[in-house]
């Protein structure tokens, strides 16, 4: 299954969902999204913004603070943000620095089987 | 003719306020964070209400509450031409087609039925709002229910939810009581408030330090509630929650982040912030 497809039915399966985007947060781009027909590029941009926010360097630095500075540094998989209006999960993935799977769902929409199926497509990805 | 503006009887007052509140809503930058195509709508059934009486073209709203409910209406001129609402009473429901129907002939115990409907619908905090074109195709015999009369129905049923559960307390502080057996150790920081905190002894200063910087990183100071859960590679997770200027953070592990933040839309639902 090719990443379009993996994208669409992300977007089609995941109950809620509005866009599923595949980018590269260190070159700060979207490489490939689907969702829903009123979500412009921006939104696709905003998404992978708060992904790299909350996947990037900053973020592994307060893990950093947490859990002490170890041998190898704190490597965020997976961040989950639920905002007012929308709940996003950002997930790792391929074997590239920096790629990164987001999906945007619905405020209230239940998280219960997204985070495997994210990694189910990650794995596909590979 | 007198020029003077006469005082507004009964019902022009409360049109006068939904005008008012149209204007107002016409007037605001659209919510931070907000998805587009989406509005954030206050609890209630009022405020759906409002929109219903902001509605001349013909649209479909689809309404979305805090437990993931959604609930569609059709609206044309200012009334009500059809609704599809879960949770009507199983006579009612035939009344109305299954939970939908065309409200045009509805007589009076299906709008009392509906308007309870509604009312349940509406007691779960904030909504989200979506308007898209109409997706019937209705008669222009169909005249619909008007705003005045749902209030009215309306009215009669809205004490039956006044015992609608409600938090004790501030929102992180009756979160954290309903998550504790999930976390290993937590900090939190009320507005105004010294720092508190209980658990692994070895990560509470790292904790109590990111509680400070955690908003400079992540996208959690914007208005209404936030939850953030970054997990590791190595099955460790970092929740950071806010609420107006209240932090909490708290470390678990990563199994238990999905049932942590179906507690924190618990609360969210009950305390009626328009949260997640």
């Amino acid at each position: 299954m090719t990443l379009v497809e993996q994208l669409t039915r992300l977007h089609r399966d995941i109950p809620g969902c509005r866009a599923a985007v595949f980018g590269d947060m260190e070159a700060g781009t979207v490489l490939r999204a689907c969702a829903d027909a009123d979500l412009r590029q921006e939104d696709h941009d905003a998404l992978l913004a708060e992904a790299s926010a909350c996947l990037g360097p900053g973020a592994e630095r307060l893990l950093a603070r947490v859990f002490g500075q170890g041998a190898t540094p704190h490597r965020l998989s997976q961040a989950i943000l639920a905002a007012p209006l929308q709940t996003c999960v950002f997930l790792r993935s391929g074997t590239t620095e920096g790629e990164v799977i987001c999906v945007s769902l619905d405020a209230g929409t239940t998280l219960e089987g997204v985070g495997a199926t994210l990694r189910e497509v990650a794995r596909a990805d590979e | 003719m007198s020029d003077a503006v006469s005082p507004p009887d009964g019902d022009g007052s409360a049109r006068l306020a939904s005008l008012t509140h149209m204007i107002g809503r016409l007037s605001r930058p659209p919510d931070p964070g907000s998805s587009p195509g989406l509005r954030s709508l206050p609890g209630g059934a009022g405020a759906l209400l409002d929109e219903v009486d902001a509605t001349v073209m013909a649209r479909r709203l689809l309404i979305r509450n805090q437990s993931g409910n959604e609930l569609a209406l059709e609206v044309r001129g200012r009334r009500l031409l059809w609704a599809d609402i879960a949770g009507l009473p199983e006579g009612r429901a035939d009344a109305l087609g299954a939970g939908r129907g065309t409200l045009t002939y509805a007589g009076a115990g299906d709008l009392e039925a509906f308007a309870a409907a509604l009312a349940a619908f509406c007691t779960d905090g904030g909504m989200t709002v979506r308007a898209t074109p109409p997706v019937r195709e209705s008669s222009l015999e169909e005249t619909g229910v008007s705003v005045a009369t749902l209030r009215h129905a309306l009215a009669g049923i809205q004490t039956q939810f006044d015992d609608t559960p409600t938090l004790e307390g501030p929102l992180l502080q009756v979160f954290l009581e309903r998550c504790a057996p999930l976390v290993r150790a937590w900090v939190a920081r009320p507005a105004g408030g010294s720092v508190t905190g209980d658990g692994a002894e070895d990560i509470l200063p790292g904790l109590g330090d990111i509680l400070i910087s955690a908003e400079d990183v992540l996208p959690i100071a914007q208005p209404g509630p936030h939850a953030i859960i970054l997990q590791t590679a190595g099955g460790d997770a970092l929740g950071v929650f806010a609420d107006n200027d209240d932090r909490l953070a708290m470390v678990l592990d990563a199994d238990d982040q999905e049932a942590v933040l179906s507690r924190w839309s618990g609360c969210l639902a009950m305390c009626g912030t328009g949260s997640t």
